[in-house]
């Protein structure tokens, strides 16, 4: 007996500790029921409708069974990438090829191309492979025949390597060894060797042409350093400047290689970081460069289709490609050199560098461009620069004092890109409105080619003034400025197209952030210009002006190509009123929220100025130290919550009985919002805002039941094909299912560079439709988060992929339209990163500081463009069936890692509430990245302004509660607003669709939920029945016991 | 003084040792670092002294108590251990989530406490397996 005790005395231990386990187990996989859905691809929730009626569906997905989706996903991705690739040199009209050459590709890349982004936005991995769509694959499908012993020496070398595998998301399809920042890996000629002594027999049996291909790998979390090359240790990584961004030794044997061995060689960028190419671009036996960025898993077919001519390259660049990509003043604060002195005093662990840029403006062709007309102009000692600050036509950095030249700093500038025809452009006319509010501007375009059709950009640039007043004020002036542009359709040899483009005049005016505080207009003249690049048409402001290539002009400009007119008097009021009529003054240069350093530290930063280029050129603003307000606000806890204010107005948890989905596509006005909203109690949102890590929590007053929701710009990251419906009806479910497209994707589009450079407003209208809005509807995925539209600041971003361009309007006008595209389809948009993100390093913390004109003319000018909704495409006008659309903007936005000025940018009230809220009028939905309901991100200050969810895991704040909040009116007042946001958003999305009183959400047993209730079934019944059985035996021997003792 | 606890009476102690050492780390994880100036859940707290208690009584009070009760404390102690392992693991379950699900957001104190939290879950699966050993035990004490 006593044995028998012992023995069950164990077991029931053990089997108690596996019951507590198995409880454990279930309540933490209770909690992110999302997340393990998007590891083990399990379905644990789902929403039905008893019945539904044709009105219940306000979005229409036109997919209506899964091969349709798929084909008309992949119909899509290879005609926007045939639009995306820029001709940069094609010299004695190398391209097009034949369609049936014989081509040698060359170059590790060739064979493995960056496809796309390496996390967020991935290129869906089963599209490429198991639908075979790689490039040798797709080159041949299109008619091309491919050297066999080039495939097969890569082939041989990359079964070498390891294959990616998943991370958080999807498992991008590139090899792990080669998907790193810090290296370039290529092969030499005697590695290639290695792998396949005879690589070279065929190049005479393939040589119409070698295809070099060379590129760099980028996503989120990577990043780009410059002059992290020419170290003792790799001299195969040497390249010229010293930069990973320029050509490296062995990727130049390769095109050595080439050269020597073919008549003709064509040099193809994958890289969406821009490359130092002018080696490229002065070697005159490389008879073609082709930009390519990330063409995405069907992109190669469309590669294929401007190489051999079917469609003539329309992509321009929507960035500068420099001739050295370090040597310019945004360069010089960036990383992570400037960490904070005593950041390790504070504790919230989120406090570690700043970035001062105090660059200002001028940054990318803007820089580039106004240095430029500053030297044509023999001012501002603009041509005079110290050691380091400019570039020797080598490509090295200079290093001593020296003379600045535009043909030594740029390759190509933003803008540029050829075509196999030729076009002419001219500016009609310019009627500029009495108001100063728009401007129309005509302009005709004809091919005046005699062989190729082609799409021809319009592209209209700015001039404002530069005067004494500015001088005075810090009011810089960029040379040019990007106002507008339009695309035409393809255009045969002999055909042209009128466009009229209706300007938007507000991105004319400047931010006078010292004495008017709004933005201004001067006095002065004025000009608009259209040229095939941003130095063109400068180059035609120029030639309006009077100058020639005798004052140092790179080329003579056409003065046809420009209108001048004059504003004669100072304008301080057109503009000091926002679209919705709200005052615009200062709300980033002073007090808590400034984004301008000299605000906590009087006197400290000089910002670069074009009236002295040499003596204000920035300096790396290292050392400085926290303290004061500075450091309150660094430490993200600076706003009290009151305890005994009055706040009986307020009203939670009213019982009116109505349901979110009566409101759907209330408009704002609404006054039944009222009602609703005061149905939903602060625990409610409290609960709603910490749930939102690719999840829309359920609020059960207003009767919704909650979504998924799901990454990023470039399609779901989580989910596929298999899971898509079509009007509440599984895919699965329906006759003919293709179960082989089960795994298929819907990240198949090439990168949002890709699309930006494809300079065409219609296009990116189509991507939103469907990258974003078809795939919102067929995976019920109300909300995905994207598109990413934050400004390339730089060329060293590894995640500037994900982002359009270092232009506000190319960017901003691109992201509207994506955005009103997904918009069409009820996807509620989150557009990220709001704001001023622009490296992945130190993201989580560092402190973004800015005067404010540069905030507001360059990434906030972008953002607005898709928040208010601007920039709508020409042909759109007067076609009714885009009547509904550009009506409103932007319904959701994601803050970024990165604080604005000192605090978190959630509880930045400048942006968030003043400028993005109040001038903007954005009403919808602003959720965080990632922080969860932790102090990085100050809750209760970002909940005061505007913050609607925390991305993330958890809460650890100790005042997330409803007590802590319920007698601060202020917190109450935001509460409701906050709330109003939330419902009106879904309301105007797809989260309602096929929502009517008899939906409901109903709980499935997953493979998850059976195993863990099993165990704790099982586990519950053995414990039970060994403590009784051990208590019972315990029992049994005490009472024996007591007998014997009798 | 002569020691009257056999093998599975020194495993009941040795338990209680464990415990507390994972007490502690539980108690310096919840309240220094990245989890500084947050409130701490007291319950494990609460718990974990009474499993100790129950775990050090047991086989130092073991011929007083006799061998059905001390056996039982030794139940209630290792029960009483696994419940507060249980939500030590829980409270730190975010901190994971946040490492393993996006890799490059969270700040280096978070995966200090993370690590120190699995140091003191260690301990406690030691206590809990040192208890359950001493429960196969027919007596702690020597004869």
């Amino acid at each position: 007996m006593k044995k028998a005790i012992k023995v069950l005395r164990g077991l029931s231990m053990i089997s108690a500790l596996a019951l507590a386990g198995s409880i454990t187990a279930g309540v933490i996989m209770e909690q992110y029921p999302t997340s393990l859905d998007q590891v083990f691809g399990t379905l644990s929730s789902q929403v039905v409708s008893e019945e539904t009626s044709e009105a219940d569906w306000m979005y229409q997905s036109k997919f209506k069974t899964i091969q349709e989706a798929v084909e008309g996903y992949k119909e899509f991705a290879i005609r926007e990438s045939q639009e995306t690739y820029a001709l940069l040199k094609n010299q004695g009209n190398a391209l097009p090829l034949s369609k049936t050459a014989k081509i040698t590709l060359m170059g590790l890349r060739s064979y493995t191309p960056v496809y796309g982004n390496s996390a967020g936005s991935m290129p869906d991995k089963a599209t490429l492979e198991q639908g075979q769509n790689e490039i040798f694959r797709a080159f041949e499908a299109r008619g091309f025949q491919l050297n066999p012993s080039m495939l097969a020496a890569y082939e041989s070398y990359c079964s070498t390597l390891t294959r990616q595998s998943g991370g958080f998301g999807a498992p991008a399809p590139e090899y792990k060894e080669i998907s790193v920042t810090d290296d370039i890996p290529e092969l030499s000629l005697s590695e290639l060797r290695s792998f396949k002594s005879d690589f070279n027999k065929d190049y005479a049996a393939y040589s119409d042409a070698a295809i070099v291909v060379v590129g760099r790998p980028g996503g989120e979390s990577k990043n780009y350093y410059p002059e992290t090359m020419n170290k003792d240790d790799k001299a195969e990584n040497d390249t010229v400047s010293g930069n990973v961004l320029g050509l490296s030794v062995e990727e130049r044997e390769i095109i050595e290689e080439a050269k020597k061995n073919f008549d003709k060689v064509i040099v193809l960028v994958n890289s969406t970081n821009p490359m130092e190419l002018g080696e490229l671009e002065n070697d005159k036996d490389i008879d073609a460069v082709m930009w390519i960025g990330y063409p995405g898993v069907y992109g190669f077919y469309g590669v294929a289709d401007v190489l051999n001519g079917t469609v003539s390259p329309s992509a321009h660049l929507g960035d500068t490609f420099a001739r050295n990509t370090a040597v310019n003043p945004s360069m010089v604060n960036f990383g992570d050199s400037t960490t904070w002195t005593n950041a390790a005093d504070y504790k919230n662990g989120n406090v570690n560098t700043y970035l001062i840029q105090s660059e200002g403006i001028y940054s990318g062709y803007h820089y580039y461009e106004t240095r430029y007309m500053d030297v044509v102009n023999g001012v501002s000692g603009a041509a005079t620069a110290a050691a380091g600050t400019y570039t020797n036509a080598d490509g090295t950095r200079s290093t001593k004092d020296g003379t600045w030249n535009y043909a030594d700093e740029v390759v190509y500038p933003f803008g540029y890109g050829l075509s196999y025809t030729t076009f002419s452009q001219s500016l009609d006319s310019v009627k500029i409105m009495g108001d100063k509010k728009t401007a129309e501007v005509t302009v005709t375009v004809k091919n005046t080619g005699d062989t190729y059709s082609g799409k021809s950009v319009i592209q209209l640039y700015a001039q404002s003034p530069y005067t004494d007043y500015d001088k005075q004020n810090n009011v810089e002036k960029s040379a040019v400025q990007l106002m507008d542009y339009e695309k035409t359709k393809t255009l045969a040899p002999g055909d042209s197209q009128t466009i009229t483009m209706q300007v938007d005049l507000s991105n004319l005016a400047s931010y006078d952030y010292t004495k008017a505080k709004t933005y201004i207009l001067d006095a002065g003249d004025y000009f608009f210009a259209i040229g095939e690049n941003s130095h063109d048409a400068l180059n035609n402001i120029l030639a309006a002006q009077g100058k020639t290539t005798s004052n140092g002009m790179t080329d003579n400009g056409d003065a046809a190509k420009t209108y001048k007119w004059t504003w004669a008097d100072f304008d301080d009021r057109t503009f000091s009123t926002s679209a919705n009529g709200t005052a615009i003054t200062n709300h980033l240069t002073e007090g808590d929220y400034a984004m301008d350093y000299n605000a906590f530290q009087p006197g400290a930063i000089t910002y670069l100025t074009r009236s002295n280029w040499n003596g204000t050129y920035p300096k790396a603003w290292g050392g400085f130290t926290i303290s004061g307000r500075l450091g309150e606000l660094l430490d993200c806890d600076f706003i009290d919550i009151k305890t005994n204010d009055d706040v009986s107005a307020f009203k939670w948890g009213t019982n009116s009985g109505m349901k979110l989905y009566e409101m759907k596509g209330a408009d704002w006005k609404d006054d039944r919002w009222a009602t609703i909203v005061d149905q939903v109690t602060i625990a409610e949102f409290l609960n709603f805002a910490q749930k939102a890590f690719h999840n829309i929590a359920p609020i059960e007053s207003v009767g919704y039941t909650g979504n998924n929701a799901d990454d990023g710009p470039g399609g779901s990251d989580t989910h596929y094909f298999k899971e898509g419906t079509y009007q509440g009806k599984a895919y699965s479910e329906m006759s003919g299912y293709d179960e082989s497209l089960g795994d298929y994707g819907t990240r198949v589009a090439p990168s949002p560079t890709n699309l930006a450079y494809a300079w065409n407003k219609e296009l990116a209208f189509e991507n939103g439709e469907i990258i974003l809005g078809e795939t919102s509807l067929i995976l019920v995925l109300p909300i995905i988060i994207g598109p990413g539209a934050n400004l390339h600041r730089h060329a060293y971003n590894g995640r500037g992929g994900e982002y359009y361009s270092e232009d506000p309007i190319l960017s901003g006008y691109t992201c509207s339209a994506v955005v009103q595209g997904a918009q069409s389809k009820g996807c509620l948009v989150n557009i990220k990163h709001a704001a001023f993100n622009d490296q992945e390093i130190n993201r989580s913390g560092v402190a973004v500081f800015q005067n404010e004109q540069q905030a507001r003319e360059m990434e906030l000018k972008n953002l607005r463009q898709a928040i208010e909704g601007n920039g709508k495409p020409a042909s759109f006008v007067g076609d009714g069936s885009k009547d509904n659309t550009y009506t409103s903007g932007a319904l959701g936005i994601m803050s970024s890692y990165n604080r604005i000025g000192a605090v978190p940018p959630s509880a930045n009230k400048g942006v968030m509430v003043d400028i993005i809220r109040n001038e903007w009028g954005f009403k919808g939905y602003n959720v965080t990245d990632f922080t969860g309901v932790s102090l990085k991100a100050s809750p209760k200050e970002s909940i005061l302004y505007g913050t609607t969810a925390f991305c993330g895991f958890g809460v650890s704040v100790d005042y997330w509660n409803e007590e802590s909040f319920a007698k601060d009116a202020d917190f109450c007042a935001a509460i409701k607003t906050d709330i109003k946001y939330i419902l009106y958003a879904l309301a105007n999305s797809n989260a309602m669709n096929g929502v009517n009183s008899t939906t409901r959400t109903v709980q499935l047993m997953s493979t998850w939920r059976k195993l863990y209730t099993g165990l704790e079934i099982g586990f519950g019944i053995t414990t039970g029945i060994l403590v009784v059985g051990y208590l019972a035996l315990e029992v049994l021997t005490l009472v024996r016991k007591q007998k014997e003792g009798k | 003084m002569k020691l009257k606890q056999n093998l599975f009476g020194y495993l009941a102690l040795g338990s209680a040792v464990c415990a507390l050492v994972g007490l502690i780390i539980y108690i310096v994880s919840s309240t220094t670092g990245y989890m500084e100036g947050r409130e701490m859940d007291a319950l494990p707290v609460l718990l974990t002294i009474v499993a100790i208690v129950c775990l050090v009584a047991a086989p130092l009070l073991a011929e007083k108590l006799g061998r059905s009760l001390a056996g039982a404390l030794l139940f209630v102690g290792e029960v009483l251990l696994a419940v507060s392992l249980c939500m030590f693991i829980n409270a730190r379950v975010d901190h994971f989530a946040d490492i393993v699900f996006i890799p490059v957001n969270y700040p280096l104190g978070e995966k200090t406490t993370l690590i120190v939290s699995i140091v003191g879950f260690v301990f406690y699966i030691l206590a809990i397996l040192a208890s359950i050993v001493a429960a196969f035990g027919e007596k702690l004490i020597k004869d």
